[in-house]
């Protein structure tokens, strides 16, 4: 297991490194001069000459790639082209706010979309299984952002209950967590309800009501056991979009969080400001998807059988 | 021989169909999809483009839902069911043509890499892995950052978040039917490689791929709102509906109403093709069939 975790970490720069090379090269292509931004319009033409060459944006493109991979291998992420400080700094501001946002939001989503699953499954055809399966399709249907306007109209503006935009203590963040944990729940709630409706029809949940466990038993003992498995992946999974897709709730709501940050950067073209962020949402997302696979091996004996050997 | 074989493959697809047309949640589906298309294709029927559409009409600024104007009028005084109604072409386009693209390119790539698996196999999947390790949503946006505004670019970058997802798909169904025993069978018969695709392992793995297109579409509908919306799509006045909730923002504390049309229509689209999706998924489900 061990050897396992390892070898997967391992596997991660790999990919950090296929990361890096992509969005360098997509934010080599957007228009627009850093040079421009840092001095202002009005810089004489020397001064801009002589930082192009400072910030070695005359050299091709394959020099400065390399030079960014050489540099970040000492961990020398560059300054931010707009703010002149360095990057993690911003980011490490902002991010508690955005980690907060997907973690309360994945937990809400959990808490609906799993209890509610099983129910649907349980209760397969009932009125409560239709009335669960009409609104996740409802809600997979609505776009987040949709959402969030509406409830800032219904919430902030008519009855003005909770702050429409910002982020002032806690209530802040119940709309934005609503707006990005719907549509999570209504997915969660649909593989939940298919995933124990495979299960019960397995052989051992038959065994096990036939050996005369209770209702109860089979379906909390064994059925959601087994069921959980690809529940848990895509737990894992929206977790990860979640961190990285923010974004657009972020701009609904006006929340400083990395969201806002990156699309700034993105419109801005400040480079080593987007290449960190990304960088650091892609190790998130690997590393997520590592714990993902532990858990998958600690619930079911099978899959750990295959790593001790 | 031939006859015969044809026959069977049109009793699949309509013993397919016959499944689909009793889902009725399914045929909602179809029926919204239908009257989208037929509103999308005679837009220039219904309401004109030049002065509808984009047309600015200054005195005619913020009027509630009306007889003369069903969905009311936005800040610039322009008719919102005229905007809504021309918006379906762009979203549908859109859609249509992105999962097409995601279809060629993201089939290609997990076909080939499902059928002669090995090292072919690990080095698509490790891109496939790495497109996936970046944020969707921030890919996109930094594509239509460098590409720069607009329609066609807007699909390129919804189109290449989109691959690595679809690839993994069809790689996983082609799997699927690539360790069946009548794959080998054919193999062993001397068939063509390309014969083998084409005619066999495809047309058996095509329940899955159409179930996620389907779905897809109202995906990438929807991911393009949100890049609109933030204002990295479609740049106004071109009436898609992101941008235009986008411009609702601004206004909605008096004009709810500019808010409310746009996304109705979004989230209608995303459901009528997630409804016939979900039916396409049982119609294609041996274990539903009774």
């Amino acid at each position: 297991m061990v050897k396992y975790i390892i070898k997967r970490l391992l596997l991660v720069f790999p990919v950090l490194l296929g990361v890096s090379f992509i969005v360098f090269a997509v934010m080599s292509f957007a228009p627009g001069d850093p040079v421009t931004m840092i001095l202002g319009e009005q810089a004489p033409v020397e001064a801009r000459e002589q930082l192009r060459e400072e910030l070695g944006l005359n050299d091709p493109f394959f020099t400065r790639y390399f030079n960014y991979i050489k540099d970040a291998l000492h961990l020398d992420f560059g300054e931010s082209y707009r703010s002149q400080r360095p990057v993690f700094e911003e980011i490490f501001a902002r991010f508690p706010v955005t980690v907060k946002l997907a973690i309360s939001s994945i937990i809400v989503a959990v808490l609906i979309g799993v209890p509610l699953g099983v129910l649907s499954a349980v209760k397969q055809y009932s009125i409560l299984d239709t009335i669960n399966s009409v609104m996740a399709m409802l809600l997979a249907a609505i776009p987040g952002f949709w959402l969030g306007l509406i409830m800032i109209l219904v919430f902030s503006l008519g009855l003005r209950w909770l702050p429409p935009n910002g982020i002032s203590g806690w209530t802040s963040y119940i709309l934005p967590t609503i707006s990005l944990s719907l549509p999570v729940a209504a997915q969660i709630l649909r593989l939940t309800r298919s995933a124990m409706l495979e299960t019960i029809q397995q052989d051992y949940i038959r065994t096990a009501k036939g050996k005369g466990a209770t209702k109860r038993v089979v379906i909390f003992k064994y059925a959601l056991k087994n069921a959980l498995l690809p529940v848990i992946t895509v737990i894992g999974m929206q977790f990860g979009t979640l961190l990285g897709g923010t974004v657009i709730t972020e701009t609904v709501y006006a929340i400083p969080g990395l969201g806002t940050l990156v699309v700034n950067a993105i419109r801005t073209k400040d480079t080593p400001q987007v290449m960190a962020a990304v960088l650091l949402l892609s190790v998130v997302f690997c590393i997520i998807m590592l714990i993902v696979d532990i858990l998958y091996a600690l619930i079911d004996p099978r899959v750990s059988a295959r790593y001790s050997k | 021989m031939q006859g015969a074989a044809l026959n069977r493959k049109k009793s699949k697809f309509h013993d397919i169909f016959r499944q689909l047309r009793r889902n009725v949640p399914a045929m909602i589906g179809l029926v919204i999809i239908c009257l989208l298309v037929l509103m999308a294709l005679f837009a220039d029927v219904i309401v004109d483009y030049d002065v509808d559409v984009i047309g600015m009409n200054p005195s005619e600024q913020f009027q509630p839902p009306s007889a003369e104007h069903w969905f009311g009028t936005d800040n610039y005084g322009r008719d919102l069911f005229a905007r809504v109604v021309y918006g379906s072409r762009i979203s549908l386009q859109l859609g249509v043509i992105t999962t097409a693209a995601c279809l060629v390119i993201g089939g290609l790539l997990g076909a080939i890499a499902g059928y002669y698996g090995g090292l072919v196999d690990s080095i698509i999947m490790r891109i496939l892995d790495t497109l996936m390790a970046i944020p969707a949503v921030l890919l996109s946006l930094a594509i239509v950052a460098s590409l720069g505004p607009g329609l066609r670019n807007l699909m390129i970058a919804i189109t290449i978040s989109r691959i690595p997802g679809f690839a993994r798909v069809i790689r996983s169904s082609i799997l699927t039917v690539v360790g069946q025993e009548y794959i080998e069978a054919a193999k062993s018969c001397g068939t063509s490689e390309a014969r083998i695709i084409l005619r066999h392992i495809l047309p058996n793995a095509l329940g899955p791929i159409i179930v996620q297109s389907t779905m897809t579409i109202a995906q990438n509908i929807l991911a393009a709102a949100g890049l609109s919306f933030i204002g990295m799509g479609i740049a106004p006045p071109m009436p898609e509906w992101g941008s235009m909730l986008s411009e609702a923002r601004e206004y909605m504390r008096y004009v709810p109403h500019m808010a409310i049309f746009p996304g109705l229509a979004l989230a209608l689209s995303a459901l009528s093709f997630n409804l016939l999706g979900d039916g396409l998924r049982d119609a294609f489900d041996p274990k539903m069939k009774r």
